[in-house]
Formats: C-alpha cells, sequence, structure tokens
C-alpha cells in the first residue's frame, strides 16, 4: 500500500486535444487515496484476520483476533488437510469443473440456434429459460426427482443440479453475444456444405472465447462456493464440498478456530487464485451485457 | 442444438416447478409418505397465518430493498470515485470486486468472528476510537441482526455494483458533457442530464440481479445466525430448511413456490419500469 501511496500522480490530463474544459481537481490526490485505502481495509482486514488466525496455536487462536501470534503454526494446515479436507477439494473440483463443463457445451450451442432462430419453438424455449431467471430451485421436489432418477447420494445428481439451474443465465448470456455477431461466416461456412453442428464447432465456438472464459470463471466460482444445493442434497460425508466441511468443521471441533480459519483460507484461496488470473475476463464478460442497453 | 439444454432443463429444474405446483396443494407428509391427499390451499391459509413466515416474508423484503438500495448507491458512489485517473485504479477496482465472488456462507463464518461483541474487529474499532459506547452485539440484538445481515451484504455486494457503474461511465460520450457544461450547467445538473441516462442499462441490472438474489438469500443468513435471534433474521429459504425437518413436505413445498410468486412479482414491475425509463431518456 505504501508503494502506492508514494507513488506521485499524474496531474495533466491524458484526454484527446479536443478536451475544452479539463476536469477539475479540487480534492487533494490525497484525500482520494486515504479515501480508498479505508475502504480497501474494510474488505481486506476481515481475510488478513482469517489467515492470521489459521496460523496461531489452538490456545492462541481461542479468540479470533488480530494479535499478532508468537510462532506461526503451519502444521494447521497439515492437520486440516489430514482431517478429510483433500478429499473434499477433490469433491468440490470435480463438480464444479463437470457443472462447468455440462452448461458451457449445452448453453452455447443452444443459444446458438435461440439467437440465430425466431420460430415459435425458438420464443418458447426462450420465456422457459427466463423463468429459470427468476425461479429458485424448488426443493422438495428436486429431491423426489433426483430419488426417481436414481441419482439419490451421487455426484451425477448434484452436477446435474447445478448444471439445470446455472443454464439459463448462460444461455442469456451467450445469446446476448451471439446477437452482435456477423452471419455472414456462418453463411459461408454453409454455402461450402458444412452442416449446423460442424458450423458451430468449427466456425461459431471459437468466436465465443470471450463469453466462454467468463462464463467458465463465473460457473466455476458459482457452484464452488455454494452451500445450500450441497446441503440438501449432499448427505454422504465423503462427498462434502468445501462450504460443508465450514459447516460440519465448528461442530467437530468448536474451539479450534485456527483449524476453522485454515479451513476457510483453504475455502477461499482457489477462488482467489482464480480471481487474479482470470480478473480480466470475469469483469470484461459481465460489464459488457450490462452496458450494452 | 437445443434439445440436450433443453432436456437437462425440464427434466432437473422445469420439473421441480410443476411438481411444486402439484404438491403445495396436498398433505404430503415424510411421516405418511403414501396417503397424499389434495387439500385446496389449505398450506398457503396455514402459510400466511404462520407468525413466522410473516417475519420471514417481512425480514426478506427488508433484506432485498435495503440491501439493493445501499449496494446501488454505494456503488455509483464508489464507481464515479474509481472513475478518476489515478494511479492503482485497477488494484483498488480488483479489491472491492473481490468479496462478491467468495463463498457467501465462509463470509458469513468470517463475520460472525468481525462482529463478535467482545473480541470482534468492529467493537475493538469502536473502543480503540473512543466509541465503545457504541459497540454492540451486532448479531445477537433482536433489533440489530438483521441491519447487521444486510451490511455484511453490503460488504459482499457493493464492489460488483461499483465495477458494473464504472463501465457503464465509460459509455458516456465526453463531447456531450462538455457541449452541457459549455451551456452552463453545474455538475450535479450535467451528471443528471447527461450521465445517469447513460448509467440505466446498467442500473437495471444491478437493481433485478440484487432483488432476485435478496428475495433468494440463503448461505449468508445460515452462517451468520441460522435466523436468530428468535425469529429476527429468518428469512424464506432458512425457514423452508427448518421446515423440512418438520417433514411437512407439501408445506414445505408451498414455501418454495410462494418464494417465486413473490420473486416474479416483485422483480417483473421493476425491470419493465426501469427498461422504460431508459427508452423515454
Amino acid at each position: 500500500m505504501t508503494a502506492l501511496l508514494s507513488e506521485p500522480v499524474q496531474k495533466t490530463s491524458a484526454g484527446p486535444p479536443t478536451n475544452v474544459l479539463p476536469r477539475k481537481r479540487t480534492n487533494s490526490p490525497w484525500l482520494l487515496y486515504g479515501f480508498l485505502t479505508l475502504t480497501a481495509a474494510t474488505v481486506v482486514l476481515p481475510l488478513y484476520l482469517i489467515v492470521l488466525n489459521s496460523l496461531k496455536s489452538t490456545s492462541g487462536a481461542s479468540v479470533v483476533t488480530l494479535r499478532l501470534p508468537p510462532a506461526l503454526h503451519f502444521a494447521n494446515y497439515v492437520d486440516v488437510l489430514r482431517s478429510g479436507i483433500l478429499r473434499a477439494m477433490g469433491s468440490t473440483l470435480l463438480i464444479a469443473g463437470s457443472a462447468t463443463l455440462v452448461v458451457l457445451a449445452l448453453a452455447s450451442s443452444a443459444a446458438y440456434v435461440l439467437a440465430r432462430r425466431d420460430t415459435w419453438a425458438a420464443k418458447i424455449i426462450r420465456s422457459l429459460m427466463a423463468i429459470g431467471l427468476l425461479a429458485p430451485l424448488q426443493i422438495i421436489p428436486e429431491i423426489k426427482i433426483i430419488q426417481v432418477l436414481g441419482l439419490e447420494g451421487t455426484y451425477w445428481g448434484v452436477i446435474l443440479i447445478h448444471s439445470a439451474t446455472w443454464l439459463p443465465f448462460s444461455v442469456f448470456m451467450y445469446s446476448g453475444f451471439i446477437r452482435g455477431l456477423p452471419t455472414e461466416l456462418e453463411e459461408a461456412a454453409e454455402i461450402d456444405g458444412c452442416r449446423p453442428l460442424r458450423v458451430f464447432f468449427s466456425v461459431m465456438f471459437p468466436l465465443l472465447r470471450p463469453v466462454t472464459l467468463t462464463l467458465a470463471v463465473l460457473l466455476f466460482t458459482g457452484v464452488w462456493n455454494d452451500f445450500q444445493i450441497s446441503l440438501y442434497f449432499i448427505t454422504n460425508q465423503n462427498m462434502y464440498t468445501m462450504p460443508l466441511t465450514l459447516f460440519n468443521f465448528s461442530g467437530l471441533h468448536t474451539a479450534d478456530y485456527n483449524l476453522v480459519c485454515a479451513d476457510i483460507v483453504m475455502t477461499l484461496l482457489p477462488i482467489i487464485v482464480v480471481f487474479l488470473f482470470a480478473q480480466r475476463y470475469i469483469v470484461a464478460g459481465l460489464t459488457q451485457g450490462a452496458t450494452k442497453g | 442444438m437445443t434439445y440436450p439444454a433443453l432436456a437437462l432443463f425440464s427434466v432437473f429444474f422445469l420439473a421441480a416447478i410443476v411438481g411444486s405446483l402439484l404438491l403445495s396443494f396436498t398433505n404430503w407428509s415424510v411421516y405418511y409418505p403414501n396417503d397424499i391427499q389434495f387439500n385446496g390451499i389449505s398450506n398457503f391459509q396455514e402459510l400466511f397465518n404462520d407468525p413466522h413466515f410473516r417475519a420471514a416474508l417481512e425480514n426478506v423484503v427488508v433484506f432485498a430493498l435495503v440491501t439493493t438500495a445501499l449496494m446501488t448507491g454505494l456503488g455509483t458512489a464508489l464507481a464515479l470515485v474509481l472513475n478518476r485517473r489515478f494511479r492503482g485504479r485497477n488494484v483498488y477496482r480488483a479489491i472491492f470486486f473481490l468479496p462478491y465472488l467468495l463463498s457467501a456462507y465462509a463470509v458469513g463464518y468470517i463475520f460472525t468472528f468481525v462482529l463478535d461483541p467482545q473480541h470482534g474487529l468492529v467493537n475493538g474499532f469502536l473502543r480503540i476510537v473512543g466509541l465503545g459506547a457504541l459497540a454492540k452485539d451486532w448479531l445477537g440484538s433482536p433489533s440489530l441482526a438483521l441491519l447487521t445481515v444486510c451490511a455484511v451484504q453490503v460488504w459482499i455486494g457493493t464492489g460488483f455494483a461499483a465495477v458494473i457503474v464504472l463501465a457503464a461511465l465509460q459509455t458516456v460520450p465526453q463531447e456531450l458533457k462538455e457541449a452541457v457544461a459549455l451551456d452552463g450547467a453545474g455538475r450535479i445538473a450535467e451528471f443528471r442530464a447527461v450521465t445517469v441516462p447513460f448509467l440505466m442499462p446498467a442500473l437495471t441490472v444491478i437493481v433485478t440481479i440484487n432483488i432476485i438474489a435478496g428475495f433468494r438469500v440463503f448461505d449468508l443468513v445460515e452462517a451468520l445466525t441460522g435466523g436468530g435471534p428468535g425469529y429476527a433474521t429468518e428469512v424464506i429459504n432458512t425457514l423452508q430448511y427448518n421446515s423440512l425437518g418438520l417433514g411437512a413436505l407439501g408445506y414445505a413445498s408451498a414455501i418454495g413456490l410462494t418464494q417465486f410468486a413473490i420473486i416474479a412479482a416483485v422483480t417483473i414491475p421493476v425491470m419493465t419500469r426501469l427498461q422504460r425509463k431508459q427508452l423515454v431518456q
């Protein structure tokens, strides 16, 4: 943070020469940095608190505070990993990864047809998908459906529920993007004798890369973080996802807040890493749809 | 090519809505699973006479409105600050956006530590700056708990709103602002006349997404309070989770269906209204 503060602030407006009235800078840059740093601190401090306490001894973490520990107990992470967290990370990765792939494949191909055709069937399917944007998953009948299909207690059951709930949002993200693309490429491919499926996979899908990347991050994150569907549909401890281990963890070690904090860090860390690498795609993809009007 | 998607969506989502429509009008219970009887609207009558459901309904309306208003307002203010040119802008933008991507359940868990009455950061800070009198039992007091839960949601979602508004601010044509300024409009008048219309699409998205999410809130409440103290922070989803334990499946289905109806009733008019406003301006 101090490095940021000591850097000089550009005073001159870098706008085009047509700028008749350069924006007035009545506020000092220090006020701006002060405000932003304080606001950023409210975001960062709670996260720092958890990292700090994940490294304390059990007695040192009996109260979760910002007090610095005399020694850093990295062994807490070994304890947490031994207690089955590694398995939970694997399960979460499997569920989130599979659901992401299922949704990307189905949503992109469906959106291609829905965005390009205006038949009555396409209209009906679009309206049905719109219901999916508003409606919360109807839990009780869903439990019954999963039982009837014989998917109770299976990874596939959970993966398909996640996929179905994320499908409408993804279809609308894709079709919004596809509508902005010119049709000439597809038409050329069709004239060359390509079948629709081939047109989609060799011409269309590569063009959809920006949305695919954004959605991949959002879907993976959304499913990784999910608590509600996991809580209702995962009863087998061997299939627990990260948020469920957290739900269960405190019950097992009520006073071991250092281990609870280590578990929280393990839940958040993969998402923070994904965010650091994919920030550009998330922000670009999300804002594209929201500012088009 | 739409059929695989349609099939998945129909079996795992739409069928459940149809199921809910049917089950909500029955007395289905785990104790008499084979004796399902149609009982008309009695589940809904019971629901609306249930003080716990009414409390949950009231709480979720307060939660959705308060958090949407605060996140949209604070997010817009933050976006206007971030819209200035300064070094490290992208770093700040990333920091503010991050909470939106984190597990709400984990965030709730973190804030039980942050808001702890004795050792939490919030009360600790208040005592250090000499405002110890303002230190409260944020999650344990029935009158404060709901607003505290709202505040944590604002911590989660303000950066998301800011990032969306910030992108919309880039669509405002600089020439238009200058033209209005030359005509002698003040900054506030210029903001209202020029900037706001260009922000409307973004604001529509933010308000709609947050209202829907507000009515569906579960993870955060479950982690922070579990609906307590008493029923002070009970929301529709926590009520449904608790009622499932009672085995009244027809009743629990009616809760889910009512939730859907309320979301549709609130969101559709808000969306059409905001979109109309966009067209007029």
